[in-house]
């Protein structure tokens, strides 16, 4: 009888360690399936990540590209025909001489036209940026802003600037670049201030307007805020990052750290 | 009046409940409060029966069974997420069940016996439901979930390891009893139930405690 006993015990037992070990098992695969599908899921950021990096870089290939065209079509043909309406206004004071200042006036303003558009090709044309130096594309384009009288912009530079990258140098240059055209278009300021420092590994860029600021966090998540977007993800692209300081009323401060390649 | 040890868990998670009310009405499992009430006065009522002058304690289980199981399907239905006919499929089966479970006490084994088939068929569902439950939460989810810091793995698989020990021990409870199946002096399933009380009443108060944590989820 006893051993009958022990035998249902030992049965019961059993069946409750059978069943304890089929809870626990099922419980110890579910821990495994989720830590696949974290691992997946990292993958896939990564993979994504890898993907938008290519997509960027794509795009500022284009960019550049286009960038590359428009200047060589302002230089070759827009800076052309004004050359030549020139030289023909030249031979109609000689032929037809006019009383007054006009035809001077009017070679005037085509030598100012012709002087904008050079400048802008420059800081289109990635060729030409790639032969400056960054503090040098840098100073020609705060120069070539600062002749438009909308704005001042000055700039100091620390430090001395090491040998970067023709890639990232134009990177940073467009991101400098897209900071001032935001700075023109919506900022409303009438100073800027810019600050480069070199330092050992890093490169500091901050750019100080007293504008009439605004939130960047709403602006970023507005489809609006494409242009701060683009500076945020081109800093990421050199393997630099990009801070966005503001608030209504006290200016923005845009401020550019990238490593050195 | 008597309190046994386990019992100690079972108020420290009701306690433990109500401290974390916050919590627990963000993770809509408001319901655990009255739930764990009603186990806490059955427990008190059931062990204490005794004085009472009456013999056996099986109505206050089996009344137990009759009031919580409808709790316990609502909680186990926020616990699952339904979403459009699956709520429908689940309330209905829940229907079904407590129809049986009603049957059962009034028609077929009655107040003075122990109702073992609605305890069975109860623990059938619970573990299914939480089995359902975790593999929703692991599924569904498309981000890797911690489970350490997952209220919902915890009270699930609370429920699960629970389900799968009373099934036997409790499903067996009149024939244990009848042929003193025991260890150490001790029936089996006072040997085993409330130790395992005690780990289900500990797991539940840690969730308690992670819903209080992290309440939006």
């Amino acid at each position: 009888m006893q051993d009958t006993k022990d035998q249902v015990i030992f049965t019961i037992v059993a069946v409750i360690i059978i069943l304890l070990f089929l809870g626990v098992l099922f419980l110890v695969m579910l821990f495994y399936y989720n830590n696949k599908k974290g691992q997946m899921s990292k993958e896939q950021q990564l993979m994504k990540a890898t993907f938008d990096k290519q997509l960027l870089e794509s795009k500022l290939e284009i960019q550049e590209q286009t960038f590359d065209m428009i200047s060589q079509e302002i230089h070759d043909n827009v800076g052309q025909i004004l050359s030549l309406a020139k030289v023909q206004l030249g031979i109609l004071e000689q032929r037809h001489p006019i009383e007054g200042d006009l035809v001077s006036n009017v070679k005037e303003s085509i030598s100012q036209a012709m002087t904008e558009l050079r400048d802008i090709a420059k800081s289109l044309s990635s060729e030409r940026l790639q032969l400056l130096s960054l503090s040098d594309s840098i100073a020609q384009e705060i120069r070539r802003i600062n002749r438009s009288g909308f704005i001042k912009i000055t700039a100091q530079v620390e430090g001395v600037e090491r040998n970067i990258p023709d890639q990232q140098k134009l990177i940073v240059f467009r991101m400098v670049q897209e900071g001032f055209q935001n700075i023109i278009k919506h900022a409303e300021a009438s100073e800027v201030n810019v600050s480069i420092r070199y330092q050992e590994e890093w490169i500091h860029i901050s750019i100080f307007d007293n504008g009439i600021g605004f939130e960047p966090e709403k602006e970023l998540n507005k489809r609006e805020g494409l242009g701060l977007q683009h500076i945020l993800r081109r800093a990421a692209l050199v393997g630099g990052k990009a801070n966005i300081v503001s608030r209504p009323g006290e200016g923005t401060t845009l401020e550019i750290q990238i490593a050195y390649a | 009046m008597h309190v046994a040890w386990f019992q100690y868990f079972q108020m420290l998670s009701l306690l433990v409940a109500i401290y974390c009310y916050r919590g627990l009405r963000n993770c809509s499992l408001l319901a655990f409060i009255p739930y764990l009430i009603i186990v806490n006065i059955t427990e008190v009522v059931g062990i204490n029966f005794h004085f009472t002058g009456r013999e056996g304690n099986y109505p206050v289980y089996n009344l137990y069974l009759l009031v919580s199981t409808p709790v316990y399907f609502y909680i186990a239905g926020k616990m699952l997420f339904l979403r459009g006919k699956e709520s429908v499929v689940f309330y209905t089966v829940c229907l079904l069940c407590l129809i049986l479970v009603y049957v059962n006490f009034f028609f077929i084994q009655g107040m003075s016996r122990f109702d073992t088939f609605s305890l069975v068929l109860i623990e059938i569902m619970t573990i299914v439901f939480s089995g359902l439950s975790l593999v929703r939460l692991t599924v569904l989810d498309q981000n890797e979930l911690n489970f350490m810091r997952e209220p919902f793995f915890w009270i699930n698989s609370m429920y699960l390891l629970f389900g799968l020990i009373t099934l036997v021990v409790l499903g067996l409870q009149e024939y244990i009893l009848f042929n003193h199946i025991e260890i150490a002096h001790k029936t089996l399933y006072n040997v085993i139930l409330p130790t395992v009380n005690a780990i289900v009443y500990s797991g539940y108060c840690y969730a308690f405690i992670l819903c209080r944590t992290q309440r939006t989820r």
